[in-house]
């Protein structure tokens, strides 16, 4: 069901950013997203330029590239759950930055998080996805 | 003039990572000191930030197209081929393989 919620949110924030005329060769910003998950991945963590400045850029819509790029499995993996926090830490890092204004509340994101912290049964993760929830929930 | 890059074929420690921007985008970064979105009159500008860091050793290496875009043409004016290397702590160096070499 939470899934199902998940996916309608997916597709009201994907007609708002059409709307909102991003680049239609990668509206999502899923080649970012999904070099920062390699770059990241296995508990490695490096910290790019070029990156880190379309990151900032993100916020919420950092969360809908994150479910367009990763199944359920990876939801309840917690070394993949490890892996995107920091993305999405850096995606609301710089609040002033966030080129969409709908983007500076994280509510898609917000709504992944409680979705990982709920089916994800490794203790450390829950408390490393508690921990960024109270990091994004500082912002506007 | 306005500076746009791509970044492409990103390595780290010999595994490739991806294109994180396989087409055109600004360089400029709205918040950071002395970075503007258009070339000065002279069609300088400045890249910044620009660095890498991690906890443990590495060597990233990419591709940087740059180009300018005028009246909605990429004009592509130089490629810089990066690598970026940290063997300690504190210590690394930058280099994009002819004309940039910078270490510390």
């Amino acid at each position: 069901m939470a899934r199902t919620i998940l996916r309608v949110i997916l597709v009201f924030v994907s007609l708002t950013v059409a709307g909102y005329g991003q680049s239609m060769n990668d509206p999502y910003s899923l080649n970012l997203v999904s070099t920062e998950l390699n770059a990241n991945s296995g508990g490695r963590r490096i910290v790019r330029s070029w990156a880190q400045k379309r990151l900032v850029l993100l916020g919420d819509g950092v969360s809908v590239a994150l479910l367009k790029l990763l199944d359920d499995s990876d939801l309840k993996n917690p070394e993949k759950v490890r892996d995107l926090l920091p993305i999405i830490r850096d995606a609301f890092s710089r609040p002033e930055s966030i080129a969409i204004e709908a983007d500076r509340k994280p509510r898609v994101t917000l709504f992944l998080l409680n979705y990982i912290r709920q089916n994800i049964s490794d203790s450390e993760a829950q408390s490393e996805v508690q921990k960024t929830m109270d990091f994004i929930g500082k912002g506007p | 003039m306005e500076p746009q890059e791509e970044i492409l074929n990103e390595v780290i420690n010999g595994t490739p990572i991806g294109n994180p921007e396989p087409t055109w985008v600004d360089i400029w970064n709205a918040n950071y000191p002395g970075s503007t979105q258009f070339t000065n009159a002279g069609g300088q500008f400045l890249d910044a930030p620009f660095g890498a860091c991690t906890l443990t050793p590495f060597v990233d290496t990419f591709t940087q197209p740059i180009s300018m875009l005028m009246n909605g043409t990429n004009y592509t004016v130089r490629t810089n081929s990066w690598t970026l290397t940290s063997t300690a702590a504190g210590h690394g160096s930058v280099t994009n393989g002819s004309d940039v070499t910078q270490s510390k």
